[in-house]
């Protein structure tokens, strides 16, 4: 069979699937197909090569470990102009919380309360019921504690291919960094009750 | 004067937390954060706050936490240094500023993460009745806590012949049971309350499966109907 046949099977999968179409699925429905050298990722990458031209408003994207049609963002502001599109975001603290349990997952309540500095029972209601994070488990601590992790939507809302596609915690290094500098300030400095800065 | 002025409430959110405000404070002040002035930084703190107060504004009592965990450091960092020069002295600013800095790394991480395209923001899929809002999508009557505790009441009262003369050793934990009812519910996708107890059981089972509900109710895991009063009560999970 032509590529050009084998990526528009691949198209009209994809398109006619309501979320994210995995891979596999994709290598079930054609197992039937003889596909020689070609291999269904291969194909995909073809298809979405496809969708890269300015012509195109729509996209091929990976999310959730699945693939998707997504319209482009910079058409977003177009689709906003109909009326039947709810906008969706994300308070600050909302948004704040998520990412303390994307990175830190599985994470309990006291752990993020701890890291915020603020009571975050409301921001998590908010985010569970956004279906953002999910119970993952109970940690095995005084009282069995809940913890907290990020959920398939959270993927697909926030257009990840997976949990490591996140954007690194760009202040790793430097926060080993900053880490030597405070040990090395310590050693430097006078001992804090003699320090000028801080005298009454 | 008909308005009560002391009923004049503002509720600022520019400050996320006690943190947050520190860190503004830090930055404001162009202050080096690995090496706060402790004295400074809690008067200015404790300024902000009286401030708060004098707008009526509702103050977290973390705010009041973190003035006290200042307020420690800088009577902690006023003791004199210990006498034997070996002796490794913690600074007393270390947690806070350990803090202080995991803290402003996560609302990195949070703009960082506004940043990518956002479904229904910045990309769409086909079709648009979906949104990441969570959508009441019940029919049937809501069953709520009130009427929970009168089916709980009724079984109760179904238990009350039963003469308990012995000690058991095995006790399901509330944990358990949440467990329990979500491998039965995503199994069955819907339960009726009664059948959730085992075939015999003790007023330790009641109390236990009504907190398991109680429980996973709470946290939105399941659903609970009711579709006529005194009718059997429905958990299923939501869609």
């Amino acid at each position: 069979m032509e590529t050009e046949k084998l990526t528009a099977i691949i198209e009209t999968l994809i398109f006619a699937s309501e979320k994210p179409l995995k891979v596999k699925y994709i290598e079930q429905v054609m197992s039937v197909i003889d596909l020689g050298e070609l291999t269904i990722p291969g194909l995909i990458e073809t298809l979405k090569a496809g969708y890269a031209s300015e012509e195109s408003g729509i996209e091929l994207v990976e999310v959730a470990e699945g693939w998707q049609f997504r319209t482009k963002p910079q058409f977003a502001e177009w689709i906003k102009r109909l009326n039947t599109v709810r906008p969706s975001k994300l308070s600050a603290p909302a948004m704040e919380t998520l990412a303390i349990v994307a990175y830190r997952q599985p994470i309990t309540r006291a752990e993020i309360d701890y890291v915020r500095g603020v009571d975050s029972g409301g921001v998590i209601k908010t985010l569970l019921d956004k279906r953002l994070i999910k119970i993952i488990g109970k940690k095995e601590l005084p009282g069995r504690p809940l913890v907290y992790g990020t959920t398939q939507e959270f993927l697909e809302v926030f257009s990840l291919k997976d949990i490591s596609a996140l954007p690194n915690l760009q202040d790793i290094k430097q926060m080993s960094s900053a880490e030597e500098e405070l040990e090395r300030n310590q050693t430097e400095l006078p001992l804090p009750a003699t320090e000028p800065t801080d005298e009454e | 004067m008909i308005s009560e002025p002391q009923d004049y409430r503002v509720k600022l959110e520019i400050f996320e937390g006690p943190l947050d405000l520190l860190l503004f404070l830090i930055k404001r002040n162009e202050l080096d954060i690995y090496d706060i002035p402790v004295s400074f930084i809690t008067e200015q703190y404790l300024t902000y706050l009286g401030m708060m107060q004098v707008l009526n504004v509702e103050l977290a009592s973390e705010f009041l936490v973190i003035a006290a965990t200042l307020l420690e450091i800088k009577a902690r960092m006023l003791i004199p240094a210990s006498a034997e020069p070996e002796e490794e002295i913690e600074d007393p600013r270390l947690e806070l500023t350990n803090r202080l800095l995991e803290y402003q790394r996560f609302k990195d991480a949070a703009g960082q993460m506004n940043n990518l395209n956002m479904l229904y923001r910045d990309t769409f899929p086909k079709g648009m009745q979906e949104s990441i809002e969570a959508e009441d999508t019940s029919l049937n009557i809501e069953a709520d806590a009130y009427e929970l505790l009168v089916a709980f009441k009724s079984i109760l009262d179904r238990a009350k012949g039963e003469k308990i003369a012995y000690m058991t050793v095995e006790r399901v934990s509330v944990a358990q049971r949440i467990n329990d009812i979500m491998e039965r519910i995503s199994i069955a996708k819907s339960i009726v309350f009664d059948t959730l107890l085992p075939e015999e059981y003790t007023k330790m089972d009641i109390v236990i499966t009504i907190l398991a509900v109680l429980e996973l109710l709470r946290l939105r895991m399941i659903r609970c109907e009711q579709k006529e009063p005194f009718g059997n009560i429905w958990l299923y999970v939501p869609e």
